[in-house]
């Protein structure tokens, strides 16, 4: 239960972020870190939670949430033959990722849409996105409980 | 084998997703369903927040600085959004008596009323790909999309999501906004598209012998149907006459600022003007 409210206050306080950051995913490093403490209920539902979230704040068709997050998903099962994925490191390359994602995602999905778009703004909030997801990360990591990594883990 | 597997999970998933797309894009069911849930989520997240800085700010505002001299300030300033309100309209229906004294059949402008809404939050999320602003209120509150969003000042922009309590709006300096508009003077009509955010806008298909002036208010003509003829919308800060197109270069500016509005009016059709269209339709 007490799972359910931190992560509760994590996506208000996410919300609050995104509304003076425009553009850029704060409830991206939150998903990284319930992977990583591979709680499956718990992201199952922030994963339908999130992604009802981020479409209903977006502009385009239903979509790109999914793809957005299972990026995160594929990025991690990558990472996993390859690095150690509870690190700074791979926090930061996934960052790097979703960074160089976020204007090609747009854009696939405004071209889908038949809208028209502007690759500059979405270069930028994929940098910000780069930089911010490590951090975000790190400090979650940081103030996560400890007592609730084992409270009903799936 | 490990690999074969994973290239079926991914073909699968592709296969699903692509079907899910294609149906919300035919249906949107998916997007009403985004609309009214993660909308309003992110409503009520922002609500408290919203409610404690404005009492704050308030409270300050009353009672720690000039208390008399702020309401009154406040009184005048909602009075003189009114009267400027009146008078854009008042102006145009001056300018229009005119015009169609020479006409014999006059037929009136279908009726609006106006509804006021807060700005909960402007763009947000990773795919936000409109400039839009999220709006206090939603279809319970008979907001449809389409639904023009205005200032006493001009034209904001229009609804494009509406949610149930909350709703999306493209505001008009997006790329993908397209408003007929014409000169409050001239009365040339083109097509007022947005440029992208803090960016000034353009007019396109404006005839090279179209009058038009510098300074001057474009309104809309009300000719797409979505927006009610007259509202102001843009003043044209340049006009440029080119030897290789059929067309003026005109650019103008929004008459509202974007980023600082917190308050803006819906306008609805009136019911009785729906039920007279949809019986002519």
């Amino acid at each position: 239960m007490l799972s359910v409210a931190w992560w509760t206050v994590f996506t208000i306080a996410g919300i609050w972020a995104q509304r003076f950051v425009p553009g850029v995913d704060f409830l991206a490093p939150g998903l990284l870190l319930c992977i990583q403490l591979e709680r499956k209920t718990l992201f199952f539902w922030l994963l339908i939670v999130w992604s009802l979230i981020q479409e209903g704040l977006g502009g385009l068709p239903f979509g790109y949430s999914i793809l957005w997050y299972s990026s995160i998903v594929a990025l991690y099962r990558c990472g996993a033959m390859f690095f150690d994925v509870q690190s700074l490191m791979f926090a930061i390359l996934c960052g790097a990722g979703l960074g160089i994602l976020h204007p090609l995602l747009i854009g696939m999905m405004a071209v889908l849409a038949d809208m028209q778009w502007t690759a500059d703004r979405y270069f930028l909030e994929g940098v910000l996105q780069f930089l911010i997801f490590p951090l975000e990360w790190a400090f979650l990591k940081y103030i996560y409980p400890e007592r609730l990594k084992h409270e009903f883990s799936a | 084998m490990k690999l074969k597997h994973t290239a079926i999970a991914l073909i699968l998933g592709l296969f699903i997703y692509l079907s899910f797309y294609s149906w919300n894009l035919r249906s949107g069911q998916l997007d009403r369903l985004a609309d009214y849930t993660g909308l309003e989520i992110v409503k009520w997240s922002l609500w408290p927040g919203e409610w404690v800085h404005d009492r704050s700010v308030d409270f300050l505002d009353r009672y720690v600085y000039l208390v008399g001299l702020k309401q009154t300030n406040d009184r005048l300033s909602s009075q003189n959004d009114l009267m400027r309100l009146e008078i854009m309209t008042l102006r145009e229906k001056a300018e229009e008596a005119g015009r169609l004294q020479a006409l014999l059949h006059f037929s009136p402008v279908e009726g609006w009323y106006v509804d006021g809404a807060r700005v909960i939050a402007h763009r947000m999320g990773p795919s936000a790909a409109l400039d839009s602003i999220i709006i206090s209120k939603g279809s319970v509150s008979g907001v449809l999309p389409d639904t023009p969003v205005l200032t006493p000042l001009g034209i904001v922009g229009r609804v494009v999501q509406p949610g149930l309590s909350a709703s999306k709006a493209m505001l008009i300096t997006d790329l993908n906004s397209r408003i007929s508009v014409r000169g409050q003077l001239h009365r040339s009509t083109g097509l007022l598209s947005g440029t992208g955010e803090g960016e000034i806008l353009n007019v396109k298909y404006m005839k090279l012998n179209a009058p038009v002036s510098e300074g001057e208010i474009l309104v809309t003509s009300g000719l797409a149907g979505l927006y009610p003829p007259g509202l102001p919308v843009a003043k044209v800060t340049s006009v440029e006459r080119s030897d290789i197109s059929l067309f003026l270069k005109v650019e103008a500016v929004p008459l509202v600022d974007m980023e600082n509005t917190e308050e803006i009016l819906l306008l609805h059709r009136n019911a009785t003007s729906n039920s007279t269209s949809a019986g002519v339709n």
